[in-house]
């Protein structure tokens, strides 16, 4: 049996969609042109003349930034370079309102006092000088490293290797919300009168009282929610065929949303969560993940870089679970035998080589 | 082939002309029915000029479309049948301008033609979201191999592996394709 294995490239299939647009346009038109006509043939049986409103679709076909509002917070992350990718920090760092910065150590808790004006970070309590509603703090976590925040109003953050959190000393608003790049954790305090946001450059997850995973990653072409209790719901900006559409997605327990940030397109699925919140634990967990996306993580997760050897196969699945605070040695040594190939590794240039 | 709940409720909204659901059902099957028509045709312009007719014919009639169908067999049928036409229309330039007297091939009957079209639609179909799941790379492999007869030290180089690798992916690619045929 001969098979066609040729593909259409992608930008054929995007000038397809946009034939088709077009196309769409024409139908809607010559359908309302259509409707017209039979008003006009019922009006113009009658004797008076009567005012028609003529119906047009107006379709805008320019890319299209949202054109919802930004708040604060959403103008703070723009303008501040802190959303920036976190490869050249050392230490975790907190950045109070005032630019004051101060080295978080690795598996601290930094923890706000009910009114945000005092916070401790480990053992230290220090006053966060927040004068006004935007007083935003943030906190850094560079690859290799992790942290615990908890929020004025009790919410749990686990902030992971790699990201930023920005959030206010104090929820005055009628929302909670918070900016993140990177990975998270969140096991949210319940308040029916506030509903908690976490906000990311392509989406909006809206909270209500639940424990769940958000991972957007800049470097990374997903954005990817996991939840495990309570209830989210995703919106997420698309450029469709009418306008700019806004697509909201619910989640229960037990699933996993993920949004391919070129096509922007959502899929929704039932999987094994757990593993994706064992981070928290202090273990990097993974269910039948191919090696690419094993290795991806680790590189994230451990600070490290992989060099692959050219008969990698990294589309095969694997299952384990590291400790995130092994040496590298011993991850090599994991890593050999979960895959069966070959890891050697170079301390003082952080690599390991597998093949 | 299966008749999904939001394969159902997309078809219900776009029988009421609801744009967002068609453009969802688009998002969903154009890529696995552009593979599915690359079956019937090689030429890339007759598969992506099929796809925009029915996608265009569904919306336009979609007031007659009929309620209770398996969406997924449909789309493929039509597209199938759309590709047919239109390698036919095509054919039919050829044999005017053609200088021999035209070959009679074997003829079925219109039953077993209905019916050698039916499986195969289902088998092609099979065929499409099995390939839609292969890799960039896996593809490009498979492509190299049967399309283009091109030899493993060819292949290997275009992907930047080994011969071996070359010979191992494309012979678990093949081995995938059959469980999933």
């Amino acid at each position: 049996m001969q098979i066609n294995f040729n593909k259409i490239s992608n930008d054929e299939k995007d000038s397809l969609k946009n034939r088709i647009h077009l196309g769409l346009i024409e139908l809607e038109q010559k359908e309302s042109r259509r409707r017209k006509k039979k008003r006009l043939l019922a009006y113009s049986a009658a004797a008076s003349i009567v005012l028609l409103v003529s119906l047009s679709v107006f379709v805008n076909r320019t890319v299209n930034e949202s054109s919802k509002p930004q708040t604060a917070l959403e103008q703070f992350a723009a303008n501040t370079k802190s959303t920036e990718s976190n490869v050249d920090l050392e230490n975790i760092s907190l950045v109070l309102q005032d630019q004051q910065t101060i080295a978080v150590q690795d598996s601290s808790v930094i923890s706000y006092g009910k009114n945000g004006e005092k916070v401790t970070v480990g053992k230290q309590a220090i006053n966060t000088n927040s004068n006004n509603a935007s007083a935003f703090n943030t906190v850094r976590v560079p690859y290799g490293k992790r942290t615990q925040i908890v929020l004025t109003d009790g919410t749990k953050v686990w902030l992971n290797s790699g990201s930023s959190l920005i959030y206010p000393t104090q929820f005055d608003g009628s929302i909670r919300e918070v900016y993140l790049t990177g990975e998270a954790a969140f096991d949210v305090a319940h308040d029916k009168t506030k509903p908690f946001f976490v906000k990311t450059k392509e989406c909006n997850v809206r909270v209500l009282g639940t424990v769940f995973n958000v991972s957007s990653y800049l470097e990374d072409a997903t954005v990817q929610t996991a939840l495990l209790q309570g209830k989210v719901r995703i919106t997420y900006a698309k450029k469709g065929f009418l306008n700019n559409q806004e697509i909201e997605e619910d989640l229960t327990p037990g699933m996993i949303a993920t949004i391919n940030k070129d096509k922007k397109q959502i899929k929704v699925e039932r999987k094994d969560v757990a593993s994706i919140l064992s981070w928290r634990e202090g273990y990097f967990t993974f269910r039948s993940q191919s090696l690419n996306d094993i290795l991806s993580k680790l590189s994230k997760y451990y600070k490290i870089e992989f060099i692959k050897g050219s008969d990698l196969n990294l589309e095969a699945n694997y299952s384990g679970s590291f400790a995130l605070n092994e040496n590298l040695n011993s991850l090599a040594n994991t890593l050999s035998s979960i895959t069966n190939n070959t890891c050697t590794v170079n301390a003082n240039q952080r690599t390991i080589t597998i093949k | 082939m299966e008749n999904t709940t939001t394969d159902i409720f997309l078809w219900q909204q776009v029988k009421k002309g609801d744009i967002t659901a068609f453009e969802k059902l688009y998002d969903i099957y154009a890529d696995v029915l552009l593979t599915f028509a690359l079956q019937y045709t090689n030429e890339p312009t007759i598969a992506k000029d099929a796809i925009h007719d029915v996608f265009l014919d569904i919306y336009k009639y979609r007031s007659g479309l009929a309620e209770n169908v398996n969406v997924r067999s449909y789309l493929f049928k039509i597209t199938q049948r759309n590709v047919l036409k239109k390698n036919k229309a095509s054919q039919k330039i050829f044999s005017i301008t053609s200088d021999y007297d035209s070959v009679i091939l074997k003829e079925l009957s219109f039953e077993e033609t209905l019916i050698e079209e039916e499986s195969n639609v289902e088998l092609n179909s099979k065929l499409a979201f099995a390939m839609e799941e292969l890799t960039e790379k896996q593809r490009k492999a498979l492509f190299y191999r049967f399309n283009e007869d091109k030899p493993y030290e060819e292949i290997a180089t275009l992907l930047g592996i080994s011969i071996e690798s070359c010979r191992t992916l494309i012979y678990r690619c093949l081995k995938e394709l059959r469980k999933k045929l």
